[in-house]
């Protein structure tokens, strides 16, 4: 059962991450159409404007 | 997938990031540097005394004290702090450009520590974040003329400055690193915070041994450039407009003082420093012992309130003792 959760878990990720191009499971065919890619390829860029390049030894904030 | 997918899904993922970018503009339209600015336009045609310099300035000179102290002695000024935590000459020459082009100022107070007078380091544009985002729209010309950009540097420093994502990349890791905090302290006994975050971060900014402090003030004298070109492009443009200026070596910390301030490296940098100061035309204070408790300070470099008022008082009575009628103007 766990076993089966991984795989499908696995198989998810390979699809987002383009490693392979068949759908993993049906019930996630929304996920075939561009609405969906455009939106995780934003959300992907944006997450990485967000959490990468800070290269102070501390972030000064200013509360 | 298909061409058409992609071409569409590119097309989703360009608006779904210029909403992002318009959205973080937006955000950061009350950003601190604006703020400042912002502080700087709402005053009166007539600033008698300005406040500039870094969050050493921004937290230690308290105008209302500076302007109760004048008014007890029978003459009203105005008075304004236009200090910005986490900046260097380069945005306080802005910083003064900005309040010298709408008013007329009689007095800036331009407040430094160690050898901020003299360091003129480099910047790269992976450098400009925080506070330091203003130069990005604040006279961007100057960042090109001062900040000694390679051209790599040059090109990203004009590429981010059309972007709002870009330039204020600052505010969102300020937001994420928030969350970071948050997320850390959760179990954890509280830990102590003021207005720039943890008091003990600013332990970093400290020199590491007094040897290299002690190096640092033999280095700036063999090579003599005791005051960088912002600072000076900054004096040329307040003795131009005909401003009064007061250098103060700003109130320290008693470790501070005792651990690199008591040095004869320091002593003797310090002589040349107010030397060059003076020959450009400015006033030098020394108002670095000025406050020896360390509770009036809220971390190694930072005065607290207490301190803040005590020090604004001292430095006003200083303005009145060498300028007896000088500093004040008629509203």
């Amino acid at each position: 059962m766990m076993l089966q959760l991984l795989e499908k878990i696995k198989s998810i990720l390979e699809y987002l991450g383009g490693v392979s191009e068949d759908l993993p499971l049906e019930s996630l065919r929304w996920m075939r159409g561009p609405l969906w890619w455009g939106t995780w390829w934003a959300v992907l860029i944006l997450s990485i404007v967000a959490f990468s390049g800070q290269s102070s030894k501390f972030i000064y904030i200013d509360f | 997938m298909t061409r058409r997918t992609v071409l569409i899904a590119s097309a989703l993922s360009v608006l779904i990031l210029v909403a992002a970018n318009l959205l973080v503009g937006r955000a950061a339209s009350n950003s601190v540097p604006r703020q400042r600015m912002r502080t700087i336009d709402s005053a009166g045609p007539v600033i008698d005394v300005l406040g500039i310099g870094n969050s050493l300035m921004a937290t230690g000179f308290d105008p209302d004290t500076v302007e109760r102290t004048f008014r007890a002695s029978g003459r009203p000024i105005i008075a304004l702090n236009a200090g910005l935590g986490a900046t260097n000459p380069l945005e306080h020459l802005i910083l003064a450009r900005h309040a010298l082009r709408q008013h007329s100022v009689k007095q800036l107070i331009y407040g430094f520590f160690d050898q901020q007078l003299s360091d003129d380091v480099p910047l790269k544009n992976s450098d400009l974040i925080g506070n330091h985002a203003m130069l990005y729209y604040a006279e961007p010309q100057l960042a090109v003329r001062y900040a000694q950009f390679s051209w790599m540097d040059l090109v990203a420093f004009q590429t981010y400055r059309c972007c709002a994502m870009f330039q204020e990349r600052g505010n969102i890791w300020a937001k994420v690193e928030k969350m970071r905090r948050a997320m850390a302290s959760v179990g954890m006994p509280r830990q102590a915070t003021n207005q720039f975050g943890r008091p003990e971060d600013f332990d970093l900014l400290e020199f590491v041994s007094p040897e290299e402090f002690s190096k640092r003030c033999r280095d700036v004298m063999r090579a003599g450039t005791f005051l960088s070109p912002p600072i000076q492009g900054l004096f040329q443009e307040a003795n131009a407009k005909g401003v009064k200026i007061t250098v103060v070596e700003m109130p320290m910390h008693p470790w501070h003082v005792k651990t690199f301030y008591d040095l004869p490296a320091w002593e003797e940098f310090r002589r040349l420093n107010r030397q060059a100061v003076e020959r450009s035309g400015a006033a030098y204070l020394d108002a670095s012992h000025w406050i020896p408790e360390e509770t009036k300070f809220q971390d190694h470099i930072h005065l607290g309130p207490s301190g803040a008022a005590q020090f604004s008082r001292m430095l006003a009575e200083r303005l009145i003792q060498a300028a007896p009628s000088g500093v004040t103007a008629r509203r």
